[in-house]
C-alpha cells in the first residue's frame, strides 16, 4: 500500500522518501502527432478508481524512476518496476 | 419556518419538541428540468441560486450520502479573496461579497468570521512576489495590506519569528477574509433550496447517464432512473468518474488532502494564518478547535484516509511556524478528495454534449467558492451562457493555452 | 487524607506519599495514584466545568474515556490544557489547575448559561445571533468564543524536545491487560518480534482492579509476573505510558509514548531531554 514501497533495487522502505510524478500511463505522442494528441498527452487524464500506473521517484534512495502499480480505492500496491525495465519490457 | 428570536423563544417554551425538519426528504419524481449531481456545497448552491434567482423550480440535487458527506464537511472553512490572476480573483471576490451577506439572504448563521487571512513571507523574494499580489487585488478593487515584522510581533506575538531557515519577516493580509462554519453553509444552502422547491435527494447515487443522440436523456441511480432536461455535475473528488459515465474527459487527477482540528481551547489565535515556508495553515473555530492542514498527501487517491507522514510533516509545519503549538493535542483528523486540476484553477463549463455541464476542478479551493460557483454554476445552466466572473474556467483553456496556473507550477496537478 | 483514602488495599505505595497542587491548594498522595485517584482522596470531587453551560462536573471513569475531569497541567511555557485526570500518573510537585471557570471553580460565574438552557438546543446558533447583521461578528461570536473551549494553550515557545523514531515488530499489541499480556508472552517465548503497548503507566490493564487470584497469586502480582518475564526476553520491546493512535496503510501505527510526562521536570544532562516520541511502526 502506499505507506510503504518495494523499491526493486533498495527494499521496503516509507513513502517519505519518494516524489510523485504522476501518470505513468501515458504515451508520449510522436514530435509531429496532433495538436489534439499533445493536448491529451499533457492536460487530460484517466485518473481511475482502481488499478493506476503512477511515476515514483525514489528520491531519497537509488534516484530511479519506478512506475508503482497501484489501487486509488484500496492504495494496494500491486507491482513496483524500474520505469526502464519497464520501458524495455514494453518496447518503448 | 422563519428562524428568528422569536422562533427560538416558541420553540422553548414548548420543550424543543416542534422544530421542523430543514429540508424535505423526497421522493425522486421521474422528471426534472435540471438535475445536479452532488449535494455538497456547490451542488446545493447551485439549486437555491437555480430556483431563487434563475426561476427554475423543478429542480433535483442527486447526493450518493448524506448531504455534507464530501468536502463541504472535510475543509478548514477558509474564505478568502486574495488571488494574484485576472482570471480568478474577479470570481473570488464576487464570492466573497456573496458570503457577506449570506446569512441575510439564507435566513440561516453561516458564522462568517472577517477575522483576516495573513500569508507571511520569509524572504525578500518572497515579500516582492506578495507586494505584487496585494497590487493585483488592489486592481480588482479589493484591498490589501502587507504588514511588515515590527507590527505583525504586536499582532500575532506567538510565531517563530527567528528561525533560522524561514524567519517570519511579515505577511501579506486580507482583513475581509476568514472563516464560515462548513456545516452550517451546506445545511442552509439545503434548507433554502428546499424552501424554493428544490428536491435535495440524499442516498441516491448516479450510476449511469442515458444519452439519446447528442443529449442526456436522464440518469440512472440507485433509485432507479430519472429523467431530466438538464444534467449538472458539481461531484468534485469524483468528477472523473461522473464525466466518464458521458464519455467526458477531463483534466483532472484526484488526490487526498488531510485536515485536523485540536482539543477545544480558550481564544488564542484570533486570524487565519498560512505559512509561507511550506503549506501550512491555521485558525481557530468558534468552538475552541484549532483547525489546520496542509499539502495533499502527494499520490491518487479516492481513498478518503490519510497518510500518517503527511501527517507527521503537517504537524512538523505548524509547530516550525508556533513552536507553542507542541503543547497542543490533535482530537480528530480527517481526508477529503480534491478534484486536482491542471493549472489549479477550476473548470465551470458547458461540455461537447448540449445539455450537459460541468463544475469541476477545484483543487484545494472550493469551500471559499461555494457561493460564487453555485452562482456562476447557475447562471450558465439557466442561460447557456457563463456568468462574466467564471468566464476564464473554460473546460477548453488548455487546448486554447489560457491557463489560469496560480502556483506557476504547470500541469502537474499534486503540486497546485 | 481523608474519608476517601482506604487505610489497605489498591496499588499505591503509601510508603511514598506525594505533594501536588490542585488550583494552588496543597495536597498530597501516594505513588502510584493518579491525579483522578488523588484528588478524590483529597474530597476533591468538583474537578471542572461543562463545555456549555459550565455545569459541576466530577470523575466519571477511571481511563481515557474521561469527558468531565480535564485539567491544565504545569504553568507558562510548560502547560498541559485538557489533560485527563484519570490517566494522569501523579507525581512529585504536579501542579493541576481546573478549567473553563471564572473566577474559581465552586463559584462560576459562566453557570448563569444553565438558566437559559431552553433556549439554547443543539444548533441554536445556526437560527439566531443574525440581527442586527452586524453584531454577529462585533458582539456574538466574541462571547460565544469567551464562553466555549476548555483549556488554554499558552502558544510560548515550548522548552521541551520531542523525537521521532522507528519501531519494527512481526506483531503489535496494543493494551497489556490479561489478553494482552498472555498474546505478548505466548509470541515472545515462540521468538516473534513483539511490541507491546500501553497507555497505562503500569501494565495489566483490568488485572491491576480484579480481585480474583490467578495461579493462586493476586491478579496484579501475576499481572507482574508476566511482564517480569517479558522483560527477559530480547524479542519483546514493552511500551508503557505509549498511545497508539492509528493505523495506517501497509501496517503503520502511529503512536505517541509519553517518555518523561510522570516528572515535574524532564532529566537534562547528557541524555537528550524529551519528553515524548511519535513511533511510526511497521508491523
Amino acid at each position: 500500500m502506499a505507506s510503504l514501497i518495494t523499491c526493486p533495487h533498495c527494499g521496503v522502505r516509507p513513502k517519505e522518501e519518494f516524489t510523485i510524478r504522476g501518470d505513468a500511463s501515458l504515451m508520449r505522442p510522436a514530435p509531429m502527432a496532433s495538436e489534439e494528441a499533445w493536448h491529451d498527452y499533457v492536460y487530460v487524464r484517466a485518473n481511475p478508481r482502481g488499478r493506476s500506473f503512477e511515476h515514483w521517484q525514489h528520491a531519497a534512495g537509488c534516484r530511479r524512476f519506478l512506475v508503482v502499480e497501484r489501487d486509488t480505492l484500496t492504495h494496494e500496491v500491486h507491482s513496483v518496476t524500474d520505469g526502464a525495465v519497464l520501458a524495455t519490457r514494453s518496447g518503448r | 419556518m422563519r428562524y428568528s428570536a422569536f422562533s427560538i423563544f416558541r420553540n422553548a417554551l414548548s420543550g424543543n419538541l416542534t422544530w421542523k425538519s430543514q429540508w424535505r426528504k423526497p421522493e425522486p419524481k421521474p422528471h426534472y428540468d435540471v438535475i445536479i449531481v452532488g449535494g455538497g456545497g456547490h451542488g446545493l448552491a447551485a439549486a437555491y441560486y437555480l430556483a431563487k434567482e434563475f426561476g427554475i423550480r423543478n429542480v433535483a440535487v442527486l447526493e450518493k450520502g448524506y448531504l455534507g458527506s464530501g468536502n463541504v464537511g472535510r475543509n478548514t472553512t477558509i474564505v478568502r479573496s486574495n488571488y494574484m490572476l485576472a482570471g480568478n480573483e474577479p470570481f473570488y471576490e464576487f464570492s466573497m461579497k456573496l458570503w457577506e451577506g449570506l446569512e441575510q439572504e439564507l435566513n440561516y448563521n453561516v458564522m462568517l468570521s472577517q477575522r483576516g487571512v495573513i500569508m507571511l513571507y520569509h524572504s525578500d523574494g518572497q515579500r516582492d512576489a506578495y507586494i505584487r499580489r496585494g497590487n493585483a487585488m488592489w486592481m480588482e478593487g479589493v484591498a490589501a495590506e502587507l504588514i511588515e515584522r515590527d507590527a505583525l510581533k504586536k499582532m500575532i506575538p506567538f510565531l517563530n519569528y527567528d528561525n533560522a531557515r524561514y524567519p517570519i519577516l511579515g505577511g501579506l493580509l486580507q482583513r475581509r477574509a476568514g472563516t464560515a462554519r462548513h456545516d452550517a453553509v451546506a445545511w442552509g444552502y439545503a434548507r433554502g433550496a428546499d424552501r424554493h422547491g428544490v428536491d435535495v435527494i440524499e442516498h441516491c447515487e448516479v450510476t449511469a447517464i442515458r444519452r439519446d443522440g447528442g443529449r442526456v436523456t436522464g440518469v440512472e441511480t440507485t433509485r432507479g432512473f430519472i429523467g431530466c432536461g438538464k444534467l449538472a455535475l458539481a461531484a468534485a473528488g469524483n468528477s472523473s468518474q461522473v464525466g466518464q459515465m458521458a464519455d467526458l474527459k477531463l483534466p483532472l487527477e484526484s488526490y487526498v488532502l488531510q485536515a485536523f482540528v485540536t482539543e477545544g481551547l480558550k481564544p488564542c489565535i484570533d486570524h487565519v494564518i498560512v505559512y509561507g515556508g511550506g503549506h501550512f495553515y491555521i485558525s481557530q473555530s468558534d468552538k475552541g478547535g484549532l483547525v489546520f492542514g496542509g499539502a495533499i498527501d502527494g499520490y491518487s487517491s479516492y481513498a478518503q484516509r490519510g497518510n500518517l507522514a503527511t501527517a507527521e510533516h503537517v504537524m512538523e509545519e505548524g509547530v516550525s511556524m508556533i513552536p507553542g503549538l507542541s503543547r497542543v493535542r490533535v482530537l480528530r483528523s480527517w481526508a477529503g478528495i480534491m478534484d486536482m486540476s491542471m493549472d489549479g484553477s477550476p473548470i465551470v463549463d458547458r461540455t461537447p454534449i448540449d445539455n450537459l455541464y460541468v463544475n469541476a476542478g477545484w483543487c484545494y479551493g472550493g469551500f471559499k467558492a461555494t457561493p460564487a460557483s453555485g452562482y456562476c454554476f447557475a447562471h450558465l445552466i439557466a442561460r447557456n451562457d457563463a456568468h462574466p466572473v467564471a468566464r476564464p474556467f473554460r473546460l477548453d483553456r488548455f487546448a486554447r493555452g489560457y491557463a489560469i496556473d496560480e502556483a506557476g507550477v504547470g500541469p502537474q496537478p499534486n503540486l497546485h | 487524607m481523608s474519608a476517601y483514602r482506604l487505610p489497605t488495599g489498591g496499588l499505591v505505595d503509601r510508603s511514598r506519599p506525594l505533594a501536588f497542587r490542585f488550583d494552588g491548594r496543597s495536597m498530597r498522595g501516594f505513588a502510584g495514584d493518579t491525579l483522578a485517584s488523588a484528588l478524590l482522596a483529597n474530597d476533591q470531587v468538583l474537578v471542572g466545568r461543562s463545555f456549555k453551560y459550565h455545569r459541576p462536573r466530577g470523575i466519571v471513569s477511571a481511563g481515557s474515556s474521561e469527558p468531565n475531569a480535564l485539567v491544565t497541567i504545569g504553568f507558562g511555557a510548560r502547560s498541559d490544557p485538557n489533560t485527563k485526570a484519570t490517566v494522569t500518573e501523579l507525581y512529585a510537585g504536579l501542579a493541576a489547575r481546573s478549567q473553563n471557570r471564572w473566577p474559581a471553580l465552586s463559584f462560576d460565574v459562566g453557570a448563569v448559561t444553565g438558566l437559559l438552557s431552553p433556549f439554547l438546543a443543539v444548533g441554536f446558533y445556526y437560527k439566531t445571533f443574525m440581527w442586527p447583521a452586524a453584531f454577529w461578528e462585533k458582539v456574538y461570536e466574541p462571547l460565544i468564543r469567551r464562553a466555549s473551549g476548555l483549556g488554554r494553550a499558552v502558544l510560548e515557545p515550548d522548552p521541551e524536545r520531542y523525537e521521532k523514531s522507528w519501531a519494527h515488530c512481526d506483531l503489535l499489541i496494543v493494551g497489556a491487560g490479561p489478553t494482552g499480556l498472555m498474546a505478548a508472552l505466548t509470541a515472545g517465548r515462540a521468538g516473534l518480534r513483539v511490541i507491546l503497548a500501553d497507555e497505562d503507566f503500569r501494565l495489566g490493564g483490568s488485572l491491576l482492579s480484579e480481585a480474583r487470584v490467578i495461579d493462586s497469586v493476586a491478579a496484579h502480582v501475576f499481572a507482574d509476573r508476566v511482564v517480569a518475564e517479558l522483560q527477559t526476553l530480547p524479542n519483546v520491546t514493552l511500551f508503557p505510558r505509549t498511545t497508539v493512535f492509528g493505523w495506517y496503510d501497509d501496517n503503520v501505527l502511529g503512536a505517541v509514548e509519553r517518555v518523561q510526562k510522570h516528572v515535574a521536570e524532564p532529566a537534562s544532562g547528557t541524555a537528550q531531554p524529551r519528553r515524548r516520541r511519535s513511533l511510526p511502526i511497521w508491523v
